[in-house]
């Protein structure tokens, strides 16, 4: 089957053809590409609005010499990435982590802002040209001792921007024990992963509710393990409760 | 001596009459197979002779002598009359005999014709002569519409023989209608059985029942053709008003005879008083020599036909749609089509409904088709059947399209015709080509029966372009990665010998739809 790819109604021979993909080059025209880098270096430090940098142009696809239309196809200035904040943060999916940099935008068809951490996808929120704030919906990996998660975002979700920032996530598998005795204070080892990291100093455990809760220091022995002191006095029980309860646990650096 | 006594008396009493002076009879000829009346004119010299006499003791009588052998003899009784007959005029006297020709067994002979008025002495000796039995063997067609207008052939003889050959045959339809023979459209030939079926485009096997009461011919027999008896139409013995159904038709008899002109006496219908003579006639019709019956039908309407084109090679299913067909054999009515001057068999399906197969033909043309019952009374359909060469089909291009249809497919081949362009028959079709079956591993529709299953046949229309080109376009309802044949139908029916295969693609969409612009290693 001929198959040709058109981008900007340039026809070219797709890259690689499957059953069920076909993969399209998508730089066409080299002179202008040539401008375009050129430009782009001259003014690496103005992100702005190029002249060459940003636009549209169409895409289709001619099979056996019956063009399929796939619409426009736009052209963007990579953005940068300077600050990614937090890096270190837990692993359950909940919190922001905001990207900060220069050039970014949804100002554009086709615009599809994304981020990733690793291989996790999290949706993006353009907060203004400098700041992307990504939430992650799903619970991130915990990793080994040494390794991270890269943090980056793209426009289309596909052309990730270089990014110089990991993210070291950390999170709780077990702990031992899990009951105590109240009124003493009771050794509670933690296992997890992500203790070893820059802030392992702050390391703090929390027992229990948002609205009725003791944090107590933490001693992080390693990148799996920490240990943490159940309180032993401060837990008030209305009249008449019983006196057994279970309460929340987390920790946090 | 008593020359007194010698005889016994007794009442027997011997009339002696002056010899009346006879004329020659009315009639020249008759058929042999006729009992024809024949008149006399004849001066009784009533100034000698006495009437009463006559009426009371003459034996008039009609002798019919063969000159090729002298020995055969016939007699007629002969009967004393008054000119004009029936005129009952107080005081007229007879002045002629009539009597009949007997049945005679020699054909082509001449007679020796006398009267006696006492069975005893003859007067006369003129000459007669005894020509072919008159009579009918075969009709073409058997039947034909109730308004009349078909030309019947009438197989049978001596229609040509009287003498003087001038004189009127008369072919009557049934007991009411009748009409002169023209002479002139009377062929000699020798009978056959094939093709006198040709002619009715109907087998001896088809025919067997009409046939069953014929009177035999033998093969190659001296007949005579008569070319150009015209039916009557009867409508006007029904008096009906369409859509009143009254007056379909029906049978009548096939006669064939001479009016043997006599004179007569008009009277007053009232007082049945003489008036005055006037001429009139004896039919001579012979009833009971002919058991051919034509059957008057109802001419049927047309409605639909199709398909209206088919290969120049014949064998086009034509579905004719309308009302009033009908299939009798008895009466050698079947239905039959007539393409552009060939004639073939229709196979009858219902009074609304009758099927002919298109015949071969030299010429890739538009020919008007025609409809009948007995091969000769045509209805035009209004339609023409356009005959074209059997398309080839040797590539279709592009070989791939999208589901969502609409691709347009030029289709490359030879013999392509524009006579039936514009027609819903011109179409293409596509045909799943390995259906999936109920229960097949990939089967997930859950669909037990086998005609849900799959998609269907599809047809789109094509258009001609060239006598080498056609185009159409791919339908929807296919899905991606399905295989289709495609060939091409001018008329609905016939297909090219060739089919191609056609395939299936669908589009889920392009990623990403933008990038840097200065994005490498990447791909869309």
């Amino acid at each position: 089957m001929a198959i040709l790819c058109i981008l900007d109604g340039q026809e070219m021979a797709p890259l690689a053809v499957h059953y069920n993909l076909i993969k399209c080059p998508m730089i066409v025209d080299k002179d202008k590409r040539r401008r375009l880098a050129l430009h782009a270096k001259e003014d690496r430090s103005n992100h702005g609005f190029g002249e060459n940098d940003f636009g549209s142009v169409s895409f289709a696809l001619k099979l056996e010499g019956v063009k399929q239309s796939f619409g426009n196809f736009h052209y963007y200035r990579q953005c940068v990435i300077d600050d990614v904040t937090p890096l270190i943060a837990p692993n359950d999916g909940k919190g922001a982590i905001y990207v900060i940099g220069r050039g970014f935008r949804d100002d554009f068809e086709n615009s599809k802002l994304g981020c990733r951490i690793g291989n996790t996808l999290a949706q993006a929120q353009l907060l203004d040209s400098n700041t992307i704030r990504c939430t992650i919906n799903n619970e991130l990996p915990l990793i080994e001792e040494g390794e991270s998660l890269l943090v980056t975002v793209a426009l289309n979700t596909y052309s990730w921007a270089a990014s110089d920032f990991s993210m070291l996530p950390y999170g709780v598998q077990a702990m031992y024990p899990n009951m105590g005795p109240i009124g003493q204070s009771t050794n509670i080892l933690v296992t997890g992963k992500g203790f070893d990291n820059d802030l392992r100093e702050n390391g703090r455990c929390k027992f229990g509710t948002e609205d009725h809760y003791i944090i107590v220091e933490a001693n992080v022995l390693d990148n799996e393990h920490l240990i943490c002191k159940s309180p032993a006095d401060a837990f008030n029980l209305p009249d008449g409760a019983s006196e057994q309860l279970s309460v929340p646990f987390s920790i946090a650096f | 001596m008593n020359p007194e006594g010698e005889f016994d008396p007794n009442d027997i009493f011997l009339y002696y009459y002056a010899e009346p002076d006879v004329k020659k009879q009315s009639a020249e000829f008759a058929y042999m197979n006729e009992e024809k009346v024949i008149l006399f004119d004849v001066d009784f010299k009533w100034g000698q002779n006495h009437p009463d006499i006559f009426r009371d003791y003459a034996n008039f009588t009609c002798r019919f002598t063969s000159e090729k052998n002298a020995t055969y003899v016939k007699f007629t009784d002969a009967f004393m009359e008054t000119s004009p007959i029936g005129s009952m005029k107080h005081g007229a006297l007879a002045d002629q005999i009539r009597c009949r020709t007997p049945i005679w067994d020699h054909p082509a002979d001449v007679v020796k014709l006398d009267v006696s008025f006492n069975g005893h002495d003859y007067y006369g000796g003129y000459p007669m002569n005894m020509v072919d039995a008159l009579s009918t063997l075969r009709i073409s067609p058997l039947c034909g519409p109730i308004d009349g207008g078909t030309k019947v052939n009438i197989y049978g003889t001596g229609m040509n023989s009287s003498v003087p050959q001038e004189a009127p045959v008369i072919v009557k339809f049934g007991t009411t209608h009748s009409q002169q023979v023209d002479k002139s459209n009377i062929d000699e030939i020798t009978f056959s059985d094939d093709d006198y079926h040709d002619e009715l485009h109907l087998s001896d096997k088809l025919l067997k029942i009409a046939e069953t009461n014929y009177p035999d011919i033998d093969d190659k027999q001296a007949i005579e053709k008569y070319v150009g008896a015209i039916t009557p139409n009867i409508t006007d013995h029904f008096n009906f008003d369409p859509p009143d159904v009254r007056g379909q038709g029906g049978v009548v008899s096939v006669l064939i005879g001479e009016n043997v002109n006599i004179s007569i006496t008009d009277h007053e219908k009232n007082s049945t008083t003489y008036k005055q003579k006037i001429d009139s006639f004896i039919e001579c019709a012979y009833y009971d020599t002919s058991d051919l019956e034509f059957y008057f039908y109802r001419q049927p309407i047309i409605t639909k036909l199709e398909p209206n084109s088919g290969l120049t090679t014949g064998g086009t299913t034509v579905d004719i749609s309308g009302a009033w067909f009908a299939e009798n054999p008895m009466y050698g009515q079947f239905p039959f089509c007539n393409f552009g001057g060939i004639i073939v068999r229709g196979r009858f399906i219902s009074s609304t409904r009758i099927q002919c197969n298109s015949p071969a033909t030299q010429q890739s043309n538009a020919v008007k088709i025609m409809v009948s019952l007995n091969a000769v009374d045509w209805i035009d359909t209004n339609h023409e059947f356009g005959y074209y060469e059997k398309p080839i089909l040797n590539d279709i291009r592009p070989r791939y399209g999208n589901i969502a249809g609409g691709t347009e497919i030029w289709l490359k081949g030879e013999k392509f015709s524009n006579a039936t362009n514009g027609l819903k028959t011109v179409m293409c079709r596509f045909t799943l080509m390995n259906p999936k079956q109920p229960g097949d591993d990939d089967d997930d529709t859950n669909l037990e029966g086998d005609d849900d299953f799959n998609a269907p046949v599809r047809f789109m229309p094509a258009y001609f372009v060239d006598q080498d080109t056609m185009k159409c376009a791919s339908p929807s309802g296919f899905g991606g990665g399905d295989h289709v044949w495609v060939d091409l139908t001018f008329n609905g029916v016939d297909f090219t010998d060739n089919k191609f295969e056609y395939n299936y693609y669908a589009f889920y969409g392009s990623f990403p739809k933008s990038a840097p612009y200065d994005a490498t290693n990447q791909f869309i």
